[in-house]
This record gives C-alpha cells, sequence and structure tokens, in this order.
C-alpha cells in the first residue's frame, strides 16, 4: 500500500512546484508593472491629507532626532506638480520649533543628564554604549523643544506612488537646514569638557564615545531619507513587507503578546477540552444507560435539557452571560470563566459524540463479553469503549479543533489570548494586514498540527481494520 | 446414548414475557451431562429466547434454572461466575474486532481465571490448531471467512473450560459451503462428551450427532425424543406439519 503512493506523491510535488512558479511569474508582472506614468493625480488638499497622515508617524529610517524635529513642525502643502517617475512634487512651507537654540543654551544641563545616566549604569554593572545614551537625550530634549521659538522655512517633499499607496519622501533640503542650524549644538556639545556629578566637578574629555554620541544624534547624521527604489516592485514589497513584521512583531517585542496569547488559547483549550470531556463522558454515561435500560429517567432529562440549552445557543451568548451575568458578580477570574464556559459547552457536544460512539458498537459485542462471564463494567472497558473511541475519535477530535478556535471568542470578556494579543498589536501599530494575518497564521498551524497528530493516532488504531 | 444421569440445568417452569407477549410459557426440562439436546422450532416460537435464559443474556420472568445445583435466576447469585462454565456461540459470531484472535482467546482465562498468558496462549494454540487454524493466531477477526470465526467463536469459548455450550444457529449466518466446517467442529466437540444445548435448523446435524431433540412451539416444549423417533415418528399435527416443511 505505502509503496504505491511514492510516485503520486512525486506527481503531487511536481504540481505544487508547477503552481508556485507560475504565482511567481504572475507576482512579479504584476508587481513591476507598476513603474511608469503618474496615473493618480492629486489635488493639493489631497496632498495635505497625505502629509498630515504621514508626518505623524514619519518613516522608520528616519533617526530619533529627525523625529524630534519633524514631530514639532507644521507643513502646509502649497502647490503641487508631476514628476514623469509616478511622482509627485509637493511644494511644502514649514514651521518649526527652533531646536538649535534650545539645545544650544541647555547644552551643560543634557551633557550632565547624559552623564548621569551613563555612571549609573556603569555602577550597575550594565554596559552602556553611546547609541543607548543618545535615546536618553533625545527623550530630554523633547521637553525644551515644547516651548521653544518656531522658525520657517521652505521645503520640497516628492510623494510617490508604490504598489501599498502614496509614500512620501523628504527632498534633502528639509534635513539641510536643520542640520546647519544644530551644526552649533554639536560644536556646543563637544566643547562641554566637565559635568557636574555628585556634587564633584567631573572631566570627561576622555569619554570620546558618549561626547560624540550625543553630538551625532543631535546633528542627525543618522538620518537617511532615500528616495524609495520605483524600478524593483518585488524589492520594494519585500521591503515594506520585512518594515511592517518589523513593527508588528519586533519592535517592543510585541510578538510577545501573541505568544502570551498563545500560552492562553492552548490552555483555556486543554483545560476546556478535560472539563469537556468528564463531563461529555458523565452525560454520555447517564443517557445510554437510559436508553438501554430505561432507568435514571430524571437525570436523562436534566442532560436532554442542558444539551438542548448548550448546543441552540452560540457560545458567544453564553460566555459573555455566563461571565457578565453569574460569575463576574462572585469575582470569578476571567481567565477561569472562559474554561468553564468552553468546558461547560464542549461538554454537550463530546456528550452527544460519545453517546453516539457507544450505541454504534454492536450490541453482540456486550453479549459476547457478559457470556464469557465479563461483568458489565468490564464489558465496556475492554471491548465496548476501546471500539466507540476509534469510532468517535476523528469526531473527538474535530470537536477539540472546533474548541480551540471558538476560544477566540474569550477576547470578548477580556481574556488576553492569541487573538486578543493581535488586536492589542494592531491597536498599537495601527497595521490590520500583519498582526490579524499572524493570528490566523499561527491558528492554522495549531489546527494542522492537531489533525496530523490524530490522524497518527487513527491509522495506529486502524491496525485491526485491514 | 448412554447418558450418565448427573443432572446439569433443571429447568423447571421458565417463562419469559415482553409486556403481554408470552414467548416462553413454562418449561421444563432436565439437561444431563453428555446430552447433546437440539432445539428446534419455527421462528418466534421462542427457542433462541429459552437459550439466551440459560445464562441470563435474557432475564426470565418466571420459573427457576438449576445450573450445578444452584438457582441461577436468583437475582442475588453472581451470574458472572456460572457465565464462565458456560460456553456460549453466537449467530453473528461477536468475535472483538479490535483484539488479535489470540488475544481473542485469551483474553477471557486470563482476566478472570486467572491462568498466566503462556498457559493461556498455549491453550488457545492447540484448541486453534485443532480446529485448522493455527496458523492465523495473530490475525484479526475481519481477515477471517465466516466459517472460521465461528471456529474460533466457538474455541473462544472452549478457552473457558466451560461445563456446557451453548449454540444460538451458529450456522444461519454462514455461506453454504462454510456450514460444513463449523458443523464437524461441532460434532467433534460431542464426541468429547461437551454437553450441548443448540438451537439450529441443521435437520441433518440434529439426527447425527444430538441425543435429544426438543420441539419448541408456543413457548412450551410441546414434544421432545431421541432424534430417530423424532424424525420419523413425529406425534403432534404441528410438528409433523414443521417437519414436512423443513425435511
Amino acid at each position: 500500500m505505502k509503496k504505491t503512493s511514492d510516485p503520486k506523491r512525486k506527481l503531487r510535488l511536481y504540481i505544487i512546484a508547477a503552481v508556485v512558479a507560475v504565482v511567481a511569474v504572475f507576482l512579479y508582472f504584476s508587481l513591476t508593472a507598476g513603474a511608469g506614468e503618474v496615473t493618480n493625480k492629486i489635488s493639493v488638499a489631497q496632498a495635505q491629507e497625505i502629509i498630515d497622515e504621514t508626518f505623524g508617524s514619519i518613516a522608520k529610517s528616519t533617526a530619533k532626532g529627525a523625529q524630534t524635529i519633524l514631530k514639532n513642525s507644521k507643513i502646509k502643502a502649497e502647490s503641487v506638480s508631476y514628476g514623469d517617475n509616478k511622482d509627485v512634487i509637493v511644494s511644502c512651507a514649514y514651521e518649526t520649533v527652533d531646536a538649535a537654540g534650545v539645545i544650544t543654551d541647555h547644552a551643560d544641563e543634557i551633557m550632565t543628564q547624559v552623564y548621569t545616566f551613563y555612571q549609573e549604569n556603569e555602577e550597575a554593572g550594565k554596559k552602556t554604549n553611546a547609541t543607548k545614551v543618545n535615546l536618553q537625550v533625545t527623550a530630554a530634549i523633547q521637553g525644551y523643544l515644547a516651548d521653544a521659538k518656531a522658525l520657517t522655512g521652505k521645503i520640497s517633499l516628492t510623494i510617490y506612488e508604490t504598489e501599498a499607496g502614496m509614500q512620501l519622501y523628504l527632498e534633502d533640503s528639509l534635513v539641510d537646514t536643520c542640520t546647519g542650524g544644530l551644526i552649533t549644538v554639536t560644536k556646543a556639545i563637544r566643547e562641554i569638557t566637565t559635568v557636574e556629578y555628585q556634587g564633584q566637578q567631573i572631566d570627561i574629555t576622555n569619554k570620546n564615545t558618549l561626547r560624540t554620541g550625543v553630538a551625532d544624534c543631535i546633528a542627525l547624521e543618522n538620518y537617511s531619507s532615500q528616495r524609495p527604489d520605483t524600478g524593483n516592485a518585488i524589492q520594494r514589497a519585500w521591503n515594506e513587507f520585512k518594515d511592517s513584521f518589523h513593527k508588528n512583531f519586533i519592535e517592543k517585542d510585541r510578538y510577545e503578546y501573541l505568544l502570551k496569547g498563545l500560552g492562553t488559547t492552548l490552555s483555556i483549550t486543554l483545560f476546556a477540552a478535560l472539563l469537556g470531556i468528564f463531563l461529555g463522558f458523565l452525560i454520555a454515561v447517564v443517557r445510554c444507560t437510559n436508553q438501554m435500560t430505561g432507568k435514571l429517567g430524571f437525570l436523562d432529562g436534566i442532560c436532554r435539557l442542558y444539551l438542548t440549552v448548550m448546543r441552540g445557543t452560540p457560545v458567544m451568548v453564553q460566555l459573555i452571560i455566563l461571565y457578565f451575568v453569574c460569575l463576574l458578580p462572585l469575582n470569578v477570574d476571567k481567565f477561569i470563566a472562559a474554561v468553564i464556559c468552553f468546558g461547560l459547552n464542549s461538554g454537550a457536544y463530546v456528550a452527544e459524540i460519545v453517546r453516539g460512539g457507544i450505541m454504534s458498537v454492536d450490541k453482540g459485542q456486550i453479549e459476547a463479553g457478559r457470556s464469557l462471564g465479563f461483568n458489565y463494567v468490564k464489558t465496556m472497558v475492554y471491548f465496548v469503549v476501546p471500539q466507540a473511541f476509534k469510532a468517535i475519535l476523528p469526531s473527538l477530535a474535530n470537536e477539540f479543533i472546533t474548541l480551540l478556535k471558538e476560544s477566540s471568542v474569550a477576547f470578548y470578556i477580556g481574556v488576553a489570548d492569541l487573538t486578543q494579543g493581535g488586536l492589542k498589536i494592531r491597536s498599537v501599530t495601527y497595521s490590520n494586514f500583519m498582526p490579524l494575518i499572524a493570528v490566523a497564521v499561527i491558528y492554522l498551524a495549531l489546527v494542522m498540527i492537531l489533525t496530523k497528530l490524530v490522524s497518527i493516532l487513527e491509522r495506529r488504531l486502524a491496525k485491526s481494520d485491514h | 446414548m448412554t447418558t450418565e444421569n448427573t443432572v446439569l440445568i433443571r429447568v423447571e417452569n421458565l417463562q419469559k414475557s415482553f409486556g403481554d407477549l408470552h414467548v416462553l410459557d413454562g418449561i421444563n426440562i432436565d439437561i444431563n451431562k453428555g446430552d447433546v439436546v437440539v432445539v428446534v422450532g419455527p421462528s418466534g416460537s421462542g427457542k433462541s429466547t429459552f437459550l439466551r435464559c440459560l445464562n441470563r443474556l435474557e432475564e426470565s420472568t418466571g420459573g427457576s434454572i438449576l445450573f450445578d445445583g444452584e438457582d441461577i435466576t436468583d437475582p442475588k447469585v453472581d451470574i458472572n461466575r456460572h457465565r464462565r462454565k458456560m460456553g456460549m456461540v453466537f449467530q453473528q459470531f461477536n468475535l472483538f474486532p479490535h483484539l488479535t484472535i489470540l488475544r481473542n482467546l485469551t483474553i477471557g482465562p486470563m482476566k478472570l481465571l486467572g491462568k498466566t498468558k503462556e498457559e493461556a496462549e498455549a491453550k488457545a494454540r492447540e484448541l486453534l490448531t485443532r480446529v485448522g487454524l493455527g496458523d492465523r493466531a495473530e490475525s484479526y477477526p475481519n481477515q477471517l471467512s465466516g466459517g472460521q470465526k465461528q471456529r474460533v467463536a466457538i474455541v473462544r469459548a472452549l478457552c473457558m473450560e466451560p461445563q456446557v455450550m451453548l449454540f444460538d444457529e451458529p450456522t444461519s449466518a454462514l455461506d453454504p459451503e462454510m456450514v460444513g466446517e463449523v458443523l464437524e467442529v461441532m460434532r467433534e466437540l460431542a464426541r468429547e462428551g461437551m454437553t450441548m444445548v443448540c438451537v439450529t435448523h441443521e435437520m441433518g446435524f440434529a439426527r447425527e450427532v444430538a441425543n435429544r431433540v426438543i420441539f419448541i412451539d408456543n413457548g412450551v416444549i410441546s414434544e421432545e425424543a431421541p432424534p430417530a423417533e423424532f424424525f420419523t415418528n413425529p406425534k403432534s399435527p404441528r410438528l409433523q406439519d414443521f417437519l414436512s416443511k423443513v425435511l
């Protein structure tokens, strides 16, 4: 049996490879077809909108210092002209605070702060390099910038139309203007040789790294404003993808939202499944006994009512009723509430699956077991349940896969599960694609792993079937 | 035809009713050690029910069954202990499909009679070889033909070393060409002196192997005789009518 499937598998591989190749070629052409004339002409008002939107979160390639300046700038579109390579040139007037003046006035204050920070870290055994110090300085500068004097000028911006939408690109003139103003600041900082630390005058002449680092940052030497590469759409798309990936998962360790959420989702599913199996078997035993012997009529009635309610209402509704009506007043933890709710819900489905499995085993099996002298319980254990288990395994596995997916509504009562992890990232980065697709991919991977495990188990159990 | 006169099963006024329907309406019979009793009768006459009442797969609603001197219809009696001594073979074989043949044969002796694996397997293999299935020990039931399954089912009952074997239409679910191999095993068993109660439609088998044939009609034993007399000289018109249809 196994041998004959090999050529088939090979064929399948070829087909997959062919499909992948076709998709890749299609993607390449569709992505590279973008370069050319400007197709989407915009008005000054639209240019202004784009500027407002984009300046809220200036590209990451901009250094921290530049961001600070830009955050304190008002940029107004004045006229729009069109280049020949899908670009729109917007002439703008800008008004920015006098960063240079502020920093020059407070240069030694800044250096003292930096030194303190640097020294404290060193004493605590933390290795500090200049780059880390830079960030600290910039945060301090921000305060001074808030109430500084304004300074105005003209710049030119170029907006490129890319696959992802409009992309803004700063003409170097802005950077030059800012840098020009800040050269003096760099000089001022380099001239500071002593700072006051714990009442003592400390010579920092030797701390070259520290002083250069601070100066570099303020001088915006890290600023890079690269014209987007309109020639290679795939490269661009890939870069955008990388940037988005970085922003959504790597920056500030945002992936931890997903990781922790995944843990929560798995534990909810596991505990709910255990509760579901326990309840399900209990109900199935009551119902089977009733069906076969006619006893336990009252309990059977209760079970049937339970099944009707649990299977007849959406799990989301059950969850919010259970939590907000029943458990919240008792101060029950959200996680536990979710486990209880999904367990109760799953139990109803498991019960019917198990009952179906037990009833599907031929009655002759019970008679055979009993006729040999096995009692009812042993007959069930040795003969009926193993056969029932094999019969219900696929449905049971499907039930738990459904449970895993359904547990995603737990975010509604505020459980920090996988879904909520994705939503949190989304609310911070304002990206939709990356975090939501990531959530879906993780669920899909989990389901596929579970399905694979079940099929392995099934194959093992099917040994007696050939 | 020598019957030792020790009564193994004494059935007294056995009754079974489903609601208003009286399936068994007062059965009386003594089954002696070494007896081969064949039970015949029209369908619905209660012959299978009678057989199944003997090991309480059906609960009787009246009368008593003394097995080995003990009334097994008493609810306080541990019926599982008695069932171990009464092998049963079903029309549908009822082998355990999830276990190998060997495991089918040894699970009873090992779990119930406290035999070691070695003892149980040795016994099982010996009996399997005797019914011509020595090479199928590791197979699963679904890999066997109907006739082979039924032979395994007989061996499964025999592995418990029963005092009596109950056969419930053991050949009715078989293809005609497989009936012979099963009857051969049963014939062999009778020759060894096993006490047997057999519900069957195989009149040839009854004539050849049985020492007593009973005719159940309308829930009572309406006629009982040694096979020679039973088939050649039926007394009641009902039996005459029945035999004229089945022979």
